[in-house]
């Protein structure tokens, strides 16, 4: 049988040889095994590969499509003369489509300072937990792991109903703020901090660096894994985020792209512009695509670092 | 001048890491702490570097009172067993930087790192990364980011323990060589007591938290005033044997293991009560057929030019270790269990408070079986 881990394994080793030509780790063990097995593994790959394959591929062939309707028998090249023409089109469409690139921008914008605080906060608080003595550490360490036990649709409305007291409703600081405080991040961060041995910062004392330089200087550049790891999935969080934002911003002004996705749908959902909304997934899904290939390395660390898929 | 600690107290919770130790480390001397693992040493060390903040006691150096004042502004340096590089560093970033946080010039850096570097011969390696290195270079560039300062006292944990053997007597060579280029007080910490008669002019023997006996290693090879560091020396160590002691005139005493006893004058103040080891080194046992002594023969060791020869005595067992003689080479053929005489050379014989550990000091009159 394949066990999930083994075909796990098996597929990173896989995209590794595709993007650098080495196996990695893994190498070895891959080697070691009977052709039979391979071609199981290969079979078993090529399987979940169509799975996760097929819906990009409808996506981008509705976004190539000028009607909503299906046709028939329907036409699945998308990369002919008209389907290029049609893609052109949506675009233009979806471009001046509303807001959009208002949506895109705040999406952004929001995106990108959360994941910035978010990281530095959560680095800052992780490197106190596990470094820093201060009286209560535990306990309060205790009280942030706890935050990671209460599901956010449950504290929904209690942050809505602040953000309407303090008057934050429909700004970007509302927006942003509620997402800045991560239990992931400040834990994952405490627990690769924990890994880097004492010694180097007894050494780094005696050189003369005082606690916060110890932190910038030679903590946190030896915590490049970790600060990577909580980046990309602080981003992949912020921006697919749709609850918050549904609620934080009741003025198209302040929409982000998963709420302008929705507005797809037409009003009262009644109909669905299929090839629009598609092309807007596309659009989305750029700086998505973006970040995961500049970070693919650390991608996959992280995975291994956190023992959870995103 | 140099290095002085006194009555230095750090205690967790309950117990007692360091139980109010004092020494002093003499200008250009090099001190080795000696226990076994747990038993302190490096606590006092990162007491002294400033890493621990002490309970209590006073810790100077060069004549100035250290408590409380920053690592970095005690005038020292330490050189860590794991070597704790910067991973990220450059091996001529990692000596440069407690230069580079002074503010010096970077002329001057250039000129003190280059300098180190040609001594301690690691000029080649300064463009590479700490992970580039094997553990004898990277202990070199750990002395070289310690030896860069100029400090008054350098502070050594165990640097040599993740070496391996062939590597370790190199490194040892180097370190005497380093004491002689520096001439600065080195303390050294190391549970390896080879380590630390070859090195140290003097060694600070410590148990528990508490230092026994500071002495030149010569001395206490050949004096030992504890039976702890009696019995952590030399390998094997002491052999000690538990004796009934009995009053017999003022200050004599005798003493009896198995059917053996020792005439002894005991100067200092003894209670005929209290339980009593005697002791004595392996190498001072000798093989005779007129010897004092009868202890029946367990088994024998050959070892090459030497041999141990394993005895017991009643409950009690000890090891003699010997040359290969004429005498010795019949011990080969003698069947286990055989009564075999022999003695101990004059004045090797020592014995102990067994509760408090404290050596009497003792005369020997006469012995027999």
């Amino acid at each position: 049988m394949v066990t999930p881990s083994e075909l796990f394994r098996y597929a990173i080793h896989k995209f590794r040889h595709l993007l650098r030509g080495n196996g990695g780790t893994e190498e070895l063990e891959i080697n070691r095994m009977s052709l039979p097995r391979k071609l199981l593994l290969e079979a078993a790959m090529i399987m979940v590969a169509v799975v996760y394959v097929v819906p990009f591929y409808w996506m981008v062939l509705k976004a190539t499509r000028i009607s909503i309707l299906a046709n028939f028998p329907p036409d699945l090249n998308p990369f002919s003369r008209t389907s290029f023409n049609n893609f052109i089109n949506n675009f233009h469409q979806v471009w001046s489509f509303g807001n959009f690139p208002t949506w895109y921008f705040n999406s952004i914008l929001v995106s990108s300072v959360v994941v910035t605080t978010s990281v530095m906060v959560g680095a800052m608080a992780g490197y106190a937990f596990a470094r820093l003595k201060f009286r209560g550490r535990n306990i309060l360490f205790y009280v942030v792991l706890g935050t990671l036990m209460i599901p956010f649709p449950v504290i929904l409305i209690a942050s809505y109903v602040f953000m309407v007291d303090i008057g934050w409703i429909n700004s970007y600081q509302g927006l942003i703020l509620p997402q800045i405080a991560s239990a992931v991040n400040v834990f994952l961060m405490r627990q690769y901090f924990l890994t880097i041995p004492s010694e180097i910062e007894d050494a780094a004392k005696i050189d003369g660096l005082r606690p916060w330089q110890i932190f910038y200087r030679i903590s946190a550049p030896l915590a490049k894994p970790a600060f990577a790891a909580s980046a990309i999935y602080t981003f992949i969080g912020s921006w697919n985020n749709f609850l918050w934002p549904l609620l934080e911003a009741q003025t198209v002004n302040y929409w982000t792209l998963p709420l302008a996705l929705n507005f797809f749908k037409g009003a009262n959902g009644t109909q669905i512009y299929w090839n629009q909304m598609m092309m807007a997934d596309i659009l989305a899904l750029i700086p998505t695509f973006i970040i995961y290939m500049i970070f693919e390395r650390y991608f996959i660390q992280g995975i291994s670092l956190t023992g959870t898929k995103g | 001048m140099g290095v002085c600690v006194s009555n230095l107290v750090v205690q967790y919770g309950t117990t007692r890491a360091v139980d109010n130790v004092s020494f002093e480390v003499r200008d250009g001397e090099f001190l080795v702490i000696l226990g076994p693992s747990g038993c302190g040493k490096t606590t006092i060390l990162r007491c002294i570097a400033g890493l621990v903040e002490p309970t209590s006691g006073e810790i100077t150096i060069d004549g100035r009172v250290v408590n409380g004042i920053y690592p970095s502004e005690r005038n020292i340096a330490m050189v860590f067993q794991n070597y704790a590089l910067y991973p990220h560093m450059t091996v001529h970033d990692n000596i440069a930087l407690n230069m580079k946080m002074k503010k010096i010039p970077k002329p001057e850096i250039e000129k003190r790192v280059k300098d180190v570097a040609l001594k301690l011969q690691i000029s080649e390696l300064l463009q590479k990364k700490p992970r580039q290195l094997s553990g004898g270079q990277a202990q070199r560039v750990g002395l070289a980011r310690a030896m860069v300062r100029d400090p008054a006292a350098f502070l050594m944990d165990e640097p040599l323990s993740n070496l391996d053997a062939k590597l370790r007597n190199e490194m040892r060579d180097e370190m005497k060589r380093f004491q002689k280029i520096t001439g600065r007080s080195i303390v050294y910490v190391t549970h390896d007591q080879i380590e630390a008669m070859t090195l140290g002019d003097r060694i600070l023997v410590l148990n528990h938290g508490k230092a026994i006996q500071i002495d030149e290693p010569r001395k206490l090879f050949d004096e030992p005033n504890h039976l702890f560091v009696a019995g952590f020396l030399g390998n094997p160590p002491m052999n000690i044997m538990p004796c009934d002691v009995r009053l017999t005139g003022a200050g004599r005493y005798d003493m009896k293991f198995g059917s053996n006893r020792v005439k002894v004058e005991i100067k200092d103040s003894m209670t005929p009560s209290a339980s009593t080891s005697m002791g004595f080194r392996p190498t001072d046992v000798i093989i005779s057929d007129d010897g004092p002594f009868r202890a029946s023969l367990d088994y024998v060791e050959l070892l090459g030019t030497e041999m141990n020869a394993h005895f017991r005595i009643g409950e009690g067992r000890f090891i003699a270790r010997l040359l290969r003689d004429s005498i010795t080479e019949k011990l080969f053929q003698t069947k286990s269990g055989t009564d075999v005489s022999f003695g101990v050379r004059a004045n090797r014989i020592f014995i102990f408070d067994s509760l408090s550990g404290h050596r009497y000091n003792a005369l020997l009159d006469s012995a027999d079986a």
